[in-house]
């Protein structure tokens, strides 16, 4: 924690002096000095950082330079724009995954297996920017399906949740394949074809149930990317008010309390979606179920 | 306990999914529709725009639909003292009413919360305020919410971004309840169109909301603050008691929308009428625009105290070096106008009609530097990318043209806080460095005074060029605005000749718009609302 806050504190002070990028280039001496003062820039470093720590510590960033609030108040308010778009988002990704990767597995070589290999590859190499820009000029520019950008109604929701949903789904679909792929060679998923039992209860309950670790594991990483970073940008293009879109402003402003708010929100945000992946596991998983 | 854990998991992870779509989805009812009238957004934007086009049904006065501005960025506040920032003015300019305010195109004044104004003696400048008129909490407006309001802007301790729009102004005084006395330190002739940028704010509303301030705005103005939907959207509602003819529009949105090809598309979809801050490239993708020659004026700052630099003929053989029309002609595809040897143009006073720019004749510039004695001395030109229109590909293309004509430059372009490092560095000046330069109240002081005399942060010179400090600081007091402006324009001939920059261009402010709607842009960027209509 010591280390994380020292870092932070270094790597934010290190962008030259704050004073003169958060002025107007014609402002005059005397307003840089004045500003310099009530920023607390003028006293000795290691001051400040004793001061920022402390603070830190408690969960007070200060106020933001840009905004002049509470940095920590402008981060919550825009993380759960971001909770909505990428559980929109991941939901999604998920729902169109696991059954295309289910079938491509089953059907392996089919031209089924080849379209949802297809998909899966366009999904993860196809630049989020870029896609963004393209539905909204057909979807909105051209039908008028769907409003181009904000955050309102369900509407708005569309477009940046599938845009965002694309990646996660094309590596989800993937994992799900070849997990279902390990899995449909066992000895077990034999045994129970040669007990009599349908092929539906075969591959969907014996098989895809210990695919699911695999799964669910892969899931949770895209999820927390998706909160990291991937959302930024979509943020960005469709003027989505979440918290990527917070980092990029914050960073846009020379705002280093905000930056930090919004970097310690989304990973402690990370860190407790790990948690529920982990927890999930003993779902599927007896043995790793608490013996008590 | 294994089972019953289980099962808590499961509900866990149930209700986790529920909240994320129930607040998906549960949005769709609370969502604030600022932009659109109708219940369904999707039918709302897909129909009503096409009645416009078809022109079939002129819109009904009475039913006239609220205005969508669009900009790139949200502002940080309401309180319109606090940030010196174009698009916090799309909302506050709207809400407040200033004393005075400048005509579209020129820096004629024209009456608002003052009715008229004389210089009672050199330090003392009088306004006649209009009287009836109340604030949107109901609260009259008179001589001390101008004091109060005055006030404020120049604490020094509230260290407002638009300080230096006051330079020379100590305070203001109520003589009668609704005359106020200005107080100068010397003669300011320019008091007028300084307070143009004081909106005018409720001092017991200040007083009472504290910092909150910056969230409830109540000024004066045609529209009245509703709303800010953090990160999306700011609305404003007409102001039914409004002191002067109530404005057509009866609401404002103003939308942030950060991408600018985002931005062109919101207006192909009709979702917003104006849009701001758009590329000259895209022009033809709009419905249609409006551009307007704006007030940022770039330019290279040279070091003309470098040795090599001193010899004002390789200054002028830079200025001869870069091809002006192909630059405005191919980088602003004509969206600029070539700066006329100064960094003003004709609506600004003690502008010097006689300049022309520096034509672009690599022959001469050769031959200037050979007169000049250059043997290639290499100059670091620091470039600028992603702060104004178009600067990285300006900075390159300028290095170019600098090098075809034999001037051995090299250009670096750091990211922006190494630029501001460098440009205010003076100690040990860089060579070049690009440069944009506005002039908001249009005082030719403003630029001189801080890139041509010495005790300008951000000044070419270091050492006095023989008298020039003196001119400037002398000009500065002089009431006689004809001797002032005379004394400008010689100025401008001097620096003109003896150049401390490479002059280049004065960028357009391009807007996509609504075809369907009647406004004409201003110069200083702002949008007032009340003065716009749809077409019928």
């Amino acid at each position: 924690m010591a280390s994380a806050l020292i870092v932070v504190f270094i790597l934010t002070h290190m962008v030259g002096d704050p004073v003169d990028l958060l002025l107007p280039l014609d402002a005059h001496q005397e307003q840089a000095d004045q500003m310099r003062i009530a920023l607390g820039l003028d006293r000795p470093l290691w001051e400040q950082f004793k001061d920022f720590a402390s603070r830190a510590i408690r969960g007070d960033f200060g106020n933001s330079l840009w905004q002049r609030r509470p940095a920590l108040r402008v981060a919550l308010e825009s993380l759960p724009n971001t909770m909505k778009l990428v559980g929109a988002a991941f939901l999604l990704a998920v729902v169109m995954a696991v059954p295309l990767g289910v079938l491509a597995a089953v059907k392996q070589g089919s031209t089924l297996d080849k379209i949802t290999s297809l998909l899966a590859l366009q999904g993860v190499s196809t630049p989020p920017f870029w896609l963004g820009l393209m539905l909204m000029m057909i979807l909105s520019a051209k039908l008028h399906w769907f409003p181009t950008s904000g955050m309102g109604g369900f509407q708005h929701l569309v477009l940046p949740a599938v845009t965002l949903a694309m990646r996660p789904m094309g590596r989800i679909a993937q994992m799900v394949r070849s997990a279902m792929l390990d899995q449909l060679g066992e000895l077990y998923v034999t045994t129970a074809r040669a007990k009599g039992l349908s092929e539906t209860r075969v591959v969907m309950v014996h098989a895809l149930k210990n695919a699911a670790i695999a799964i669910v594991t892969m899931a949770g990483w895209e999820l927390g990317r998706l909160m990291a970073g991937y959302s930024a940008v979509v943020e960005w293009v469709f003027s989505w008010p979440g918290i990527g879109m917070m980092v990029v402003k914050a960073i846009d402003n020379w705002d280093f309390p905000l930056l930090q708010a919004t970097v310690v929100v989304t990973a402690l945000t990370i860190s407790l979606v790990n948690l529920l992946v982990d927890l999930s596991y003993s779902l599927f998983d007896p043995r790793i179920r608490s013996e008590n | 306990m294994s089972i019953a854990y289980r099962k808590f998991l499961v509900i866990g992870l149930i209700l986790v999914l529920g909240v994320v779509m129930g607040t998906a989805c549960g949005q769709k009812a609370t969502a604030p529709e600022g932009g659109e009238k109708s219940s369904t957004p999707a039918t709302g934007k897909k129909e009503e725009p096409k009645a416009d086009k078809q022109g079939a049904k002129p819109v009904p006065k009475a039913s006239a639909k609220p205005l969508v501005i669009a900009m790139g960025a949200e502002p940080a506040t309401l309180d319109p003292y606090a940030d010196n920032d174009g698009n916090m003015r799309n909302a506050t300019a709207n809400i407040f009413d200033s004393l005075v305010v400048a005509e579209a195109q020129s820096f004629n004044l024209k009456p608002v919360l003052a009715t008229r104004w004389e210089n009672e003696d050199p330090t003392t400048w009088r306004f006649w305020l209009r009287q009836g008129v109340k604030f949107h909490n109901g609260e009259p407006f008179n001589a001390d919410a101008v004091v109060f309001s005055l006030k404020r802007i120049l604490n020094k301790e509230y260290n407002s971004p638009l300080l230096n729009f006051f330079d020379g102004i100590l305070e203001a005084k109520a003589v009668e309840p609704y005359v106020v006395d200005i107080i100068t330190k010397g003669p300011n002739p320019l008091v007028p169109i300084r307070l143009s940028w004081l909106p005018i704010m409720e001092p017991k509303h200040v007083q009472a909301v504290g910092a909150d301030v910056v969230e409830k705005p109540i000024g004066t103005g045609p529209y009245k603050f509703k709303q800010w939907n953090r990160g999306t959207q700011i609305v404003l509602e007409r102001n039914e008691d409004y002191w002067d003819e109530k404005p057509e529009i009866p609401g404002v949105v103003v939308k942030f929308i950060a991408e600018n090809s985002t931005r062109l598309m919101a207006l192909q979809n009709n979702e917003v009428h104006i849009a701001r801050d758009m590329s000259p490239e895209v022009k033809s993708q709009m419905p249609a625009w409006k551009d307007i020659s704006g007030m940022e004026f770039s330019a290279i700052r040279l070091n003309a105290e470098r040795r090599e630099m001193k010899d004002k003929r390789i200054r002028q053989a830079m200025n001869y070096a870069v091809n002006k029309e192909a630059l405005r002609d191919k980088l602003f595809n004509g969206s600029a106008k070539i700066t006329p040897c100064q960094q003003s143009k004709s609506a600004y006073p003690g502008f010097n009609p006689d300049l022309k720019p520096y034509p672009f004749d690599v022959a001469k510039a050769k031959q200037l530097l050979q007169e000049a004695g250059y043997k290639g001395e290499k100059f670091e030109f620091v470039g600028a990318r992603g702060r104004w229109l178009k600067d990285g590909e300006l900075s390159e293309a300028v290095a170019k043209m600098l090098n075809d004509a034999g001037i051995n430059v090299e250009l670096k372009i750091p990211e922006w806080s190494k630029w501001v490092e460098t440009y205010f560095n003076l100690k040990n000046p860089v060579d070049m460095i690009l440069t944009s330069n506005s002039n908001e109240i249009g005082d030719q002081d403003l630029i001189m005074s801080k890139f041509a005399h010495t005790a300008g942060r951000s000044s070419t010179y270091h050492d006095d060029v023989p008298g020039l400090d003196k001119i400037i600081d002398d000009n500065r007091y002089e009431l006689n605005i004809d001797k002032r402006n005379q004394v400008y324009r010689d100025l401008w001939a001097q620096l003109c000749e003896d150049p401390p920059w490479i002059f280049l261009l004065n960028p357009d402010d391009v807007y996509g718009v609504d075809p369907f709607l009647e406004w004409e842009p201003r110069q200083d960027q702002l949008i007032f609302v009340k003065d716009i209509q749809w077409k019928s």
